[in-house]
């Protein structure tokens, strides 16, 4: 227990239940991680979430609390990206939403109209609906994660997602499933077997920015202390430098990180490292200005992008890309499958030296990680 | 509620507990008055020997213009201000959309007759149409708290709601300067300015006034030559030139490069948006084949200049 409240300070400090799901297995199995929180039952949720909305600050107050309900819609969806610029075909089971952690550019503070952590306990739901879309995507190599409206692990000791998708993808021949964090909450991960297609992701940035931006996240050192462990227990690696943050000593303090990463996890086991420099939505921008006023991560040249997101000045983004992706080749990852987030076709040709056409082929690019070696 | 004729003098102009909107226009109400009269008395109370209005300040300011000396009001006997503005309030909001000024001044005086904040949220604010959260709470409050210039100088200029909620991020001294820097220019630069502003400030830790004291900036503020719309457009330039300091030396560097070409006036050339791809984008009219001709042969022998690649990003 005491580990667990050093995971994650004293989150949460409230439980909501559904009604509906009040009576189900998962749900005693999650109320059983946190028998010593005070727990409410819940008949309407909308009063719930427009309580929270109408707090000073309804992220903030979001994060210390859990809701407790079910996936009404689809839990699988195609990543959205961005218009106009290149996707991935990656795609998102929505189970978790929200995170714990408190980071400063982080879009759901704007994306999602629930501030509440919420997770979803219908997961026979999740099965069939994974079922049906995996039959229907036979002839590709897909990837698929938790982490886009959540962290992957963050609540993994409270609800032990992590076992149960882990045995439903163990073993799939067309699929990577990803569980991508800022955790360092393993003991779940530790105690599966390893699984060629099983690939447990980190989310990474230079040690001064973890520490300005990435509020009550674990540090740079834990995580890598954290993927280190999954790597030697035999699992594949993920890394995401995203966001990158264009600063002054951007290109030393990024350097110094990867060398540690590589020092953690061997090339041979990293199965991706995505990159991705800051963007953001223009409404995003108010949020992070009434909610971070001390922030410096604005003052840089950030202009609009073709999607109208504001994105570093092309050749200052150009910049960042270019001596991250140095780094990384310097210190061993030549051979390793980079691959950006939410960039065009020129960068992609300028950084990795290849232009997809479409996303289709940056699904092919990525489809055969290395094997374990 | 009874109806009485009163002398216009005995009403007190002074007690604008109940106003909320400043900055009426009266011409429209003095016209209507003038033709019809006073069709609609407006609301009055008595509070410590005054009568105080409620409701109708537009209809007694144009009487007060047409010099009329008694005019129908109707005496409301409620003791409580807050039930009393709520009634105002409803009435106006039933005929006509308020201003985010009037909202701001709705708000401030919901609560200080007695309304909490959260209860102003839940059920006021969506009657007004207002995102029920605490950020448009205080975005309402700092406006109604501003001085009445401030408030003034917004209204005159048309700021929309977006350049107003920029402009309380700024201190009280610093408001009125602003606003009246920016007022000749439209919404859009407007907004420009005091982001880039507040930008530059925040990045520099240095705060407004040292800002437009700065040589550049100073020189355009106290030019005696230029209007202040000028003044408005070339300290908007300036700013987004301390702003954007790679972007603004790209743009520079691109026109120099087309000006050496001797590139042709009527032949138009832009990079992509922030030069976020290298496409060039040209384009030209013409009204017939030999324009047509003479542009392309004019263009296809810059393209044969030693210096075109130079146009081109690597």
């Amino acid at each position: 227990m005491a580990q667990k409240k050093r995971l994650l300070k004293n989150f949460p400090e409230k439980v909501f239940v559904d009604r509906k799901v009040w009576k189900k297995e998962r749900t005693r199995r999650i109320l059983k991680n946190v028998e010593d929180v005070p727990c409410v039952i819940i008949d309407n949720v909308e009063t719930l979430i427009n309580k929270y909305s109408r707090k000073p600050d309804p992220v903030g107050e979001g994060k210390k609390v859990l809701w407790i309900t079910e996936q009404k819609g689809d839990f699988v969806k195609p990543c959205p990206c961005t218009p106009a610029y290149l996707g991935c075909c990656y795609y998102i089971i929505n189970l978790d939403l929200n995170c714990p952690f408190d980071c400063t550019y982080c879009i759901l503070q704007h994306y999602l109209t629930n501030p509440l952590i919420t997770t979803n306990v219908n997961l026979n739901d999740l099965w069939k609906q994974l079922d049906e879309f995996l039959d229907g995507i036979k002839g590709r190599f897909i990837r698929i994660g938790t982490g886009e409206l959540a962290d992957s692990l963050a609540l993994d000791h409270i609800t032990g997602n992590s076992r149960d998708l882990i045995a439903y993808f163990r073993g799939k021949k067309n699929v990577h499933f990803e569980l991508k964090t800022k955790s360092v909450n393993i003991d779940n991960i530790l105690m599966e077997e390893p699984e060629e297609n099983i690939v447990v992701s980190w989310s990474l940035n230079s040690e001064e920015m973890a520490l300005k931006t990435e509020a009550d996240a674990p540090s740079i050192d834990a995580r890598l202390e954290a993927a280190a462990k999954v790597c030697r227990r035999g699992f594949r690696i993920g890394f995401h430098f995203d966001p990158l943050f264009y600063y002054s000593g951007f290109a030393g303090n990024y350097d110094r990180v990867i060398k540690r990463m590589f020092q953690a996890v061997p090339p041979s086991r990293i199965a991706w490292i995505s990159l991705g420099s800051l963007r953001f939505p223009p409404f995003l921008k108010r949020i992070i200005q009434n909610r971070f006023p001390k922030s410096r991560m604005l003052i840089e040249e950030l202009v609009p992008g073709k999607d109208g997101k504001y994105r570093y000045f092309m050749p200052l983004r150009k910049k960042l890309y270019e001596k991250t992706v140095h780094s990384l080749r310097k210190y061993g990852g030549e051979k390793i499958l980079l691959y950006f987030c939410m960039e065009g076709r020129n960068m992609w040709n300028e950084i990795i030296g290849w232009k997809p056409r479409g996303k289709e082929d940056i699904e092919k690019y990525l489809s055969f990680p290395q094997e374990m070696s | 509620m009874n109806i009485k004729i009163i002398p216009l003098s005995t009403i007190s102009l002074d007690d604008i507990r109940f106003r909320i909107s400043f900055f009426p226009d009266l011409k429209s109400m003095t016209d209507s008055v003038k033709r019809i009269g006073l069709i609609h008395p407006p609301l009055v109370c008595r509070r410590e020997d005054k009568s105080v209005i409620v409701c109708g300040w537009k209809r007694i300011e144009a009487c007060l213009i047409l010099k009329i000396k008694e005019i129908p009001v109707v005496y409301s006997e409620e003791k409580s201000d807050l039930k009393l503005f709520q009634t105002a309030l409803f009435e106006n909001i039933a005929f006509r959309n308020l201003d985010y000024l009037g909202i701001a001044e709705a708000v401030l005086r919901l609560i200080r007759f007695g309304r909490t904040e959260d209860d102003v949220i839940k059920t006021i604010f969506p009657m007004l149409g207002v995102p029920t959260t605490y950020e448009y709470l205080d975005l309402y409050l700092n406006i109604a708290r501003c001085s009445h210039d401030v408030k003034r100088e917004v209204f005159q200029a048309g700021f929309s709601i977006d350049a107003a909620r920029l402009l309380m991020r700024f201190e009280e001294d610093d408001r009125m300067v602003l606003a009246r820097i920016v007022s000749p220019l439209g919404r859009n630069k407007q907004k420009q300015i005091l982001e880039d502003i507040l930008d530059i400030a925040h990045r520099d830790g240095k705060d407004v006034q040292h800002i437009l004291k700065e040589k550049e900036a100073a020189e355009v503020l106290q030019s005696s030559t230029l209007s202040s719309s000028q003044k408005a457009e070339h300290l908007r330039k300036y700013l987004g030139k301390k702003r954007y300091p790679a972007l603004t030396e790209k743009e520079a560097k691109f026109r120099s490069r087309v000006k050496s070409l001797k590139w042709p006036a009527d032949v138009t050339i832009q990079p992509e948006p922030y030069f976020e791809e290298k496409d060039l984008h040209v384009s030209f009219s013409f009204k017939n084949r030999k324009e047509f001709l003479h542009i392309v042969k004019n263009l296809e022998k810059i393209s044969q200049d030693d210096n075109f690649d130079s146009l081109i990003d690597k």
